[in-house]
C-alpha cells in the first residue's frame, strides 16, 4: 500500500483515517503527516483511526499512534483507534506496547459515540 | 485376549492329562495323591469350580502363614507357579505381609463376611475387584480366599473421562452475553499460562463478535492467584481496553484482595467489585441503563 | 503452499520487512497456525527484522519447518553482522522494551514466542532464533 493512496477523510467535526491492512513505515509516516495538516487545517474535536483491517502492529507502529495522539492532543483533539482485530490486541500487549494516551473504540461507530461526548 | 486364550489352549493340548497352572492345595495331613481332591471341606473342590475360568484370578491362602495353598490357571499365568511360597511375597514381591491386608476383614470378628475391594497389583499393573471371605480348609483351619476380577479397562476408562472432565473444566471460561454490550466471563479453577491464552483469545473473540463494551470477569471461582496468575489478569485487561471495552472483575473474595496486595500487583485503574451484582450496576451505567428497584420506589411515594 | 519448507532471505532495507512478513504469514498460515499465533510470529518477526536493517544495516532472515515428536513448529533465525549487544543480561530483563540499539524489545518478543537462543558478540554480529510449536 503507497503512502498516497491513504485518505484523511472529514466527517462532521471529526477526522476518519483508514490504515490499510499491512502498511510500511513509509506510509505510517505519512499518516502522522497527513493527520497533522488535517488538523491544522480543520481544527476537528478529533482523530479515529480505523485499523479494522490491520493485520499486525509492531513497536513502531505502536510508537507512530502513541506520538500522533500526543501531536493531536496538543493541538487540541482526542484520538481514538477503532475495531482492532483481538489478535492484534493480544499480540501487541504481550510484546508490552502502549498506545499511550489514545483511546479505543469496538468499531467506528462507537467511536463518533466518543468523541461526540466528549467536552 | 483372543491370543492368550490360544497360548493356554496350545499348553493344555501338550499335556491333556494332567490339570496343569492350578496350584494343589496341600493340607498337611493329607498324602500328595489326594492333593486334587483338596479343597473347602464341603462342596465341590475348587480346582474344579475355578481352575478353567480366565477372567477371574482365585486363590487361597493360610492367614498364619501366608502360604499359597490353592490358586487356578488365571492366576498362574500372571504370578506363576508358587504353590506353597507366602503370598505377599509372590502377589506384591513384599518381605512382609502387607500392611493393606484385608485379613483383619474377614477373620476374627467379621469372620463370614465377604469383603469387596478394589486395588492395582504392583506386579502386573493390573486394577483388580477382589472379592475376599474366609473359608473352611481339611483339618479344620481356616483360609482366606481371594477371587480377583480384573477391571484396568475399566479403570483406564474412567481416567480417560475424568481427565476429559478436568480439561473442560480447566480450559474452557464460557463467554455468556448477558445484555446487549454486556458479557460475563467466570473464571474457575486455576489459570496456567495455557488456560490463560485460550481465555484471552476466546475473550476478546467473543467481545469482537458481540460488540460488548463491558466485561464482567468474576472471580469467584478462582482457586488462588499468585504474580503469574495477576500478570495475566492484567495483560487481558490491557487487550480488552485496546478493543475498546473495559473489564470490571468481580467476585473479589477477601483472600484474593488480600494476595494481591501482598504481591503488589496494582489493579488500581481497573474496576472492582466484590460482588456480581456490583458489577452488573457499572455495566448497565456504561451502557446507559438504570437499575430502578420498584418496590422501594413504591414504597418511598408511599 | 507457495513457501518452501526452509529457506533464507536477504533484509537490507525496510521494503523488505513488508516481504519478511508476508513470508512469514504465508509459512504459518499454511502450517495450520491460528490467527493470534500467526500475529504473534509476524510481530516477532517485525521487530527483529527492523532491528537488523536500524543497526546492523543488512542481515538474513533464515526460516525452517520442524518436525519433532509428532510436533509441528516453525524457526525463524535472524542473523547479522553488525555491532552486537554489549549487555545481554540487561537486554534481556523484563521491561526492557524502551531502550534503543541492537537487542531492544527481545523480552517482549520471547513472550510472544515458545523458544528463543540469542548468539550475540560485540563488533562481530547477532543471531536471534525463535521457535513456536503447533498447539496439539
Amino acid at each position: 500500500m503507497a503512502a498516497e493512496a491513504l485518505s484523511v477523510i472529514k466527517v462532521r467535526d471529526m477526522l476518519l483515517v483508514t490504515v490499510p491492512p499491512d502498511p510500511d513505515d513509509e506510509t505510517i509516516t505519512a499518516l502522522q503527516d497527513r493527520v497533522l495538516e488535517a488538523m491544522e487545517r480543520h481544527a476537528p474535536k478529533g482523530l479515529i483511526l480505523d485499523i479494522t483491517t490491520v493485520e499486525s502492529l509492531d513497536s513502531f507502529f505502536a510508537r507512530t499512534i502513541a506520538e500522533t495522539t500526543q501531536m493531536v492532543a496538543l493541538m487540541g483533539g482526542l484520538t481514538v483507534i477503532a475495531g482492532m482485530r483481538p489478535a492484534v490486541a493480544i499480540t501487541t500487549t504481550q510484546l508490552g506496547l502502549t498506545l499511550g494516551s489514545t483511546l479505543a473504540a469496538l468499531d467506528v461507530d462507537m467511536a463518533m459515540d466518543l468523541l461526540a461526548n466528549h467536552d | 485376549m483372543s491370543k492368550n486364550t490360544e497360548k493356554r489352549e496350545g499348553k493344555k493340548a501338550e499335556k491333556p492329562q494332567s490339570k496343569r497352572g492350578g496350584g494343589r492345595a496341600t493340607p498337611s495331613p493329607a498324602p500328595q495323591a489326594e492333593a486334587r481332591e483338596s479343597g473347602p471341606s464341603q462342596g465341590p473342590p475348587l480346582s474344579a469350580l475355578f481352575d478353567d475360568i480366565e477372567e477371574v484370578v482365585v486363590y487361597v491362602s493360610d492367614p498364619e502363614t501366608y502360604e499359597l495353598l490353592y490358586f487356578n490357571d488365571a492366576f498362574e499365568q500372571s504370578w506363576g507357579n508358587a504353590l506353597g511360597e507366602q503370598c505377599y511375597k509372590v502377589l506384591q514381591g513384599r518381605d512382609a505381609p502387607c500392611p493393606f491386608c484385608s485379613n483383619p476383614h474377614i477373620f476374627g470378628e467379621n469372620l463370614g463376611r465377604t469383603y469387596s475391594w478394589e486395588f492395582q497389583n504392583e506386579i502386573t499393573r493390573r486394577w483388580y475387584r477382589c472379592l475376599d471371605k474366609a473359608l473352611d480348609w481339611p483339618g479344620g483351619r481356616k483360609v482366606r480366599f481371594e477371587m480377583a476380577i480384573d477391571i484396568t479397562q475399566l479403570k483406564e476408562a474412567e481416567e480417560v473421562m475424568r481427565a476429559q472432565a478436568d480439561e473442560i473444566i480447566e480450559l474452557s471460561t464460557p463467554v455468556i452475553p448477558i445484555w446487549r454490550g454486556v458479557v460475563v466471563a467466570p473464571l474457575i479453577g486455576s489459570l496456567d499460562s495455557r488456560r490463560a491464552a485460550s481465555l484471552a483469545e476466546d475473550l476478546l473473540t467473543r467481545v469482537a463478535e458481540t460488540q460488548s463494551q463491558v466485561v464482567l470477569l468474576d472471580v469467584t471461582g478462582l482457586a488462588a492467584i499468585d504474580t503469574q496468575v495477576a500478570q495475566h489478569l492484567i495483560d487481558t485487561i490491557t487487550a480488552v481496553r485496546l478493543l475498546g471495552a473495559r473489564i470490571v472483575l468481580t467476585g473479589m473474595r477477601p483472600a484474593i484482595a488480600q494476595t494481591l496486595t501482598h504481591l503488589g500487583i496494582d489493579l488500581s485503574g481497573v474496576a472492582t467489585r466484590s460482588s456480581l451484582a456490583g458489577g452488573l450496576q457499572i455495566a448497565f451505567q456504561e451502557v446507559g441503563m438504570r437499575i430502578v428497584d420498584e418496590k422501594a420506589e413504591k414504597g418511598r411515594r408511599a | 503452499m507457495g513457501v518452501p519448507q526452509s529457506g533464507e532471505m536477504a533484509i537490507h532495507c525496510e521494503s523488505d520487512l513488508i516481504q519478511a512478513r508476508k513470508l512469514v504469514r504465508e509459512l504459518t498460515t499454511d502450517l495450520g497456525f491460528g490467527v493470534t499465533d500467526v500475529t504473534r510470529i509476524i510481530t516477532a518477526a517485525s521487530e527483529l527484522v527492523r532491528n537488523i536493517y536500524r543497526f546492523a544495516g543488512a542481515g538474513v532472515m533464515q526460516w525452517q519447518v520442524l518436525e519433532q515428536d509428532r510436533r509441528v513448529g516453525v524457526e525463524l533465525s535472524f542473523v547479522d553482522h553488525g555491532p552486537g549487544i554489549a549487555d545481554v543480561e540487561v537486554a534481556m530483563q523484563p521491561g526492557f522494551t524502551s531502550g534503543n540499539g541492537m537487542g531492544m524489545g527481545l523480552p517482549g518478543i520471547k513472550r510472544l514466542m515458545d523458544e528463543m537462543e540469542l548468539k550475540t558478540e560485540v563488533g562481530k554480529g547477532t543471531d536471534v532464533t525463535v521457535r513456536k510449536w503447533l498447539r496439539g
